[in-house]
């Protein structure tokens, strides 16, 4: 028992440490992905601006909203919908993708756990200049809180280390596992307020609440539109992601000593 | 400062899989040296390894022998941290770079270059030393422009140079290699071999398994043999050699005596795998008080690993530390005894407790067919026990042939012959012994002599081998086939030699020192085929799927193989060893030849032990 926990601690430190792997990696799988391609990541962000455009134009009419309002509504939630989403469903295969490196390599799971998140969030990245330039051109207000997105996105990374290493622990194990998240997120996209508005629930608002991922998109959502997120959302994610790193561990302890056969 | 400790490693191998027993039965089918256990919720658990204790400290270059599937390759997981061990204690000081496959865990569409610049950011390699790394690895491997092509062109050969560059750059500690460095062509491997030889100079451990002897007995100077899961021996590599050799072939050139001090124990009670080493040949005793039935003990010269010793109605004990000398029984079968005393043979006290028993040793009448004489026993109403020896399957049928050719007073061949009809006729029970696993026997019986230069009759070996060609060639293994083809190579008429050169040449490169990229069959001969460059073919070789490189390349050009056909069209007899080794060949999803096959090969493989209600 203490031994596991001393094993797991050691390597989420080790983890850490190895930053040369992770970060060169992580843009070495984003770089490998569009080998030989000349816009390489952009065409992520081409075809979000697409998605972004088409839906724009129908929904503001289905809801009969103001075109100039509803784009950067949209597209900063897609943009936070898209990440979050990346984080769970890459998290499942996280571990499974590197299973030969795995058994060849003794590097701390974490590190491989790391380099998935730091992979999705540059590409989070390349989306954020969509949202940028929305931002501006629509002149959404741009103030103090907008900085608050930094923060944000750091809690959301922080949070998206320990749920590829769940997802990617009990993946390897259960194969089962990433189609089912797959579909579970797909539900959730729909009950989640990301175009539409939380508002538009009326006394119904309670649903988006009990919501977790709503509060993921909205943490970050709200900053990037130039407001503070509510605080009950700050909360409700600083006591998701204690609880999150906790279960983690729990887990950690009792499968990670195992992964090695399992991938 | 480098060391290994390790104290009673025990590695248990969770297989996940929806239907736990679809799995188990094809590893039992494929053959694997652990012994599996199926919990309830559809998980094998694979002991790979148990009871492990051993020492290595600064200096000590560690061959690690055993078969495949024996746990080598586990062992070396365990020691480079990827798998943990269930139980037991494991210290490692110093730093450890392993290569355990050819791959070095990077993306194959990468050049060669920035695979080292990559893998070198894998061990954490600061930016600023990158550089002067890269260029003495980029040296080392000799690859030159390969290095600008992706990873995923490259054979198994440059692969393995690759990552050996890799994973010494940095002077590692603790260098741990599996056997794909076997992989390398010639001269690679003499300059790996300096380059790891430098490392021990400088205080550090090389930890190496592999199947070619040649390189463990260059490179190390300690071994460990390893076979299903346990260290049976340790000590300086060459006895450990020999003694897997003996494990596995039955093939001691000389009679060397096994040292105690170098044998590790596991005596068995109830049930279980026990290893025996011993000075003196596997000799069966049998009763002498009328019943002819050959009875159950034996004495082993030759270390001889006995398999599965069940026990109902009494308890047995092997007791190897003593070299087997001694066999200790502790019976309450008052019947048993009775015939064991009749039989003149045994003194077993009256009372049950554990008895030592010297056993006598007779020279004639060997016999190894174990098992069909306990069954012969049971029949005849002995009743007392289903003591069973499984002696190695594989083993056994080198042994005997070996065991004949080597008696003083068997000189010739036809001596050695009688001897064995002599025996057939002796020992009742082995009647079961038919006609055909005797012919098998005596044609590899005549392989060995004549692969021994006794090659005083190959007409006769000639002669059975046209004879029964297509019993031959279905039954033997493709080791067996492919040392019928060397037969001829040798002794064969002109027309025959060459076509057995190619024949055998082709399933056995490295035998003729022929790299994978080039092989200039002209060299094998010159009459039949041009220069072929086999580089086309993508499928990797199977490397270390056995001693030496047995494998054809599955993806083989029709047009290749029809041009070889023709070739070997004069000689039809060896043209059909071919075609059923290429069948083999084309038939294994890797398109290799497995090292093992034929009957006798799956004999063994079904030998495995399943401890499903065990654990």
């Amino acid at each position: 028992m203490k031994r596991n926990l001393l094993f797991i601690l050691r390597d989420w430190a080790s983890g850490f440490l190895h930053w040369r792997y992770w970060w060169n990696f992580a843009l070495l799988d984003i770089s490998l992905r569009y080998r030989r391609s000349i816009l390489g990541p952009f065409w992520l962000t081409i075809s979000f601006l697409m998605t972004a455009a088409g839906l724009a134009v129908v929904y503001s009419a289905l809801f009969n909203m103001e075109i100039r309002h509803y784009i950067p509504y949209l597209v900063a939630g897609l943009s936070s919908w898209g990440y979050v989403n990346s984080l769970i469903n890459e998290g499942c295969t996280a571990l499974t993708r590197q299973a030969g490196t795995m058994r060849d390599q003794n590097l701390p799971i974490m590190a491989h756990a790391i380099r998935a998140v730091v992979s999705n969030t540059v590409i989070f990245g390349h989306n954020l200049l969509v949202v940028a330039a929305t931002v501006l051109i629509a002149g959404t207000p741009i103030t103090w809180s907008t900085l608050f997105a930094l923060p944000a996105l750091a809690l959301l990374a922080c949070n998206g280390v320990w749920i590829t290493l769940i997802f990617g622990l009990l993946c390897a194990r259960y194969r089962d596992l990433p189609p089912l998240v797959s579909v579970i997120t797909n539900l959730l996209f729909l009950i989640t307020p990301v175009f539409w508005l939380r508002d538009m629930l009326g006394p119904r608002g309670f649903i988006a609440d009990f919501n977790p991922l709503y509060h993921f998109v909205e943490l970050l959502r709200a900053p990037m539109l130039g407001s503070m997120p509510p605080l009950h959302t700050i909360i409700i994610m600083l006591s998701i992601t204690a609880f999150g790193w906790l279960l983690t561990l729990l887990i950690a302890m009792r499968l990670q000593t195992r992964i090695a056969y399992w991938v | 400062m480098a060391r290994i400790t390790a104290r009673d490693i025990e590695v248990i191998y969770p297989v996940v899989t929806q239907r736990g027993q679809s799995l188990r039965l094809k590893l039992m089918h494929y053959g694997s040296g652990g012994i599996l256990a199926q919990d309830a919720r559809g998980i094998v658990n694979v002991r790979a390894l148990s009871g492990i204790d051993f020492d290595i400290r600064e200096g000590d270059r560690v061959g690690l022998v055993g078969r495949n599937g024996a746990g080598k390759s586990t062992l070396l997981r365990v020691l480079a941290g990827i798998y943990h061990p269930s139980r037991g204690e494991l210290k490692i000081e110093g730093e450890v770079s392993a290569i355990l496959g050819l791959g070095l865990g990077i993306d194959e569409e990468l050049s060669g270059h920035e695979t080292i610049d990559y893998a070198l950011m894998m061990r954490g390699v600061p930016r600023d030393v990158i550089p002067s790394l890269h260029d003495e690895i980029a040296a080392f491997t000799e690859l030159e422009d390969y290095l600008q092509l992706p990873v995923r062109t490259y054979s198994s050969g440059m692969k393995i140079r690759l990552a050996f560059g890799v994973a010494t750059s940095r002077r590692p500690d603790i260098l741990l290699l599996d056997e794909g460095i076997g992989a390398g062509d010639a001269f690679f491997l003499q300059k790996a071999r300096r380059r790891a030889e430098s490392f021990v100079d400088d205080a550090s451990i090389l930890v190496i398994a592999s199947h070619s002897d040649d390189l463990l007995l260059k490179t190390c100077n300690k071994g460990l043999l390893l076979d299903r899961g346990q260290v049976i021996a340790a000590g300086p590599i060459s006895d450990v050699i020999e003694m897997y050799r003996q494990l596995e072939y039955g093939d001691s050139n000389e009679t060397t005596e096994a040292k105690p001090e170098t044998i590790a124990s596991s005596a068995t009670e109830g049930a279980g795998v026990a290893a025996a080493f011993d000075g003196s040949v596997l000799s069966h005793w049998h009763s002498t008080a009328g019943d002819p039935t050959p009875w159950i003990g034996q004495r082993f010269e030759e270390p001889t690993v006995i398999r599965t010793v069940t026990l109902r109605q009494w308890s047995g004990r092997l007791d190897n530390t003593d070299c087997v000398h001694r066999i200790a029984l502790q019976t309450s079968n008052d019947d048993f005894q009775r015939d064991i005393r009749e039989a003149g043979i045994l003194e077993v006290p009256a009372r049950p407790a554990i008895h030592t028993i010297r056993l006598p040793t007779t020279n004639r009448a060997r016999c190894w067919r174990v098992a069909p004489m306990q069954d012969a026993a049971m029949d005849r109403g002995w009743g007392v026990t289903t003591l069973r020896f499984h002696v190695e399957e594989t083993g056994r049928v080198d042994k005997i042939a070996k065991l004949y050719c080597d008696h003083p007073e068997h000189r010739t061949l036809s001596d050695c012959l009688d001897a064995m009809e002599h025996t057939r006729e002796a020992l009742p029970t082995l009647a079961d012994v038919n006609e055909r696993s005797c012919l098998l026997e005596r044609t590899k019986l005549h392989i060995i002599r004549l692969r021994r230069g006794h090659g005083d009759d190959f007409a006769a070996f000639d002669a059975l081998v046209r004879q029964h060609l297509d019993f031959l060639r279905l039954n033997l293994s493709s080791r067996w086939l492919i040392s019928i083809l060397d037969s001829y190579a040798d002794g064969g008429s002109e027309v025959e030699r060459s076509a057995a050169i190619l024949a055998s040449g082709l399933f056995n490169w490295e035998k003729l020192g022929l790299t994978r990229r080039h092989i200039d069959l002209q060299r094998l001969d010159g009459d039949y085929l041009g220069p072929v460059d086999l580089t086309p073919f993508r499928t990797p070789l199977s490397l270390w799927d056995g001693m030496t490189i047995l494998g054809i390349p599955g993806d083989m050009p029709r047009a290749f193989v029809k041009r070889l056909r023709r070739a070997l069209r004069p000689a039809p007899h060896l043209a059909a060893i071919f075609e059923i080794l290429l069948e083999r060949a084309l038939d294994n999803p890797q398109g290799t030849l497995n090292a093992i096959g034929g009957r006798y090969g799956r004999d063994f493989k079904a030998e495995l032990r399943i401890a499903a209600e065990d654990s």
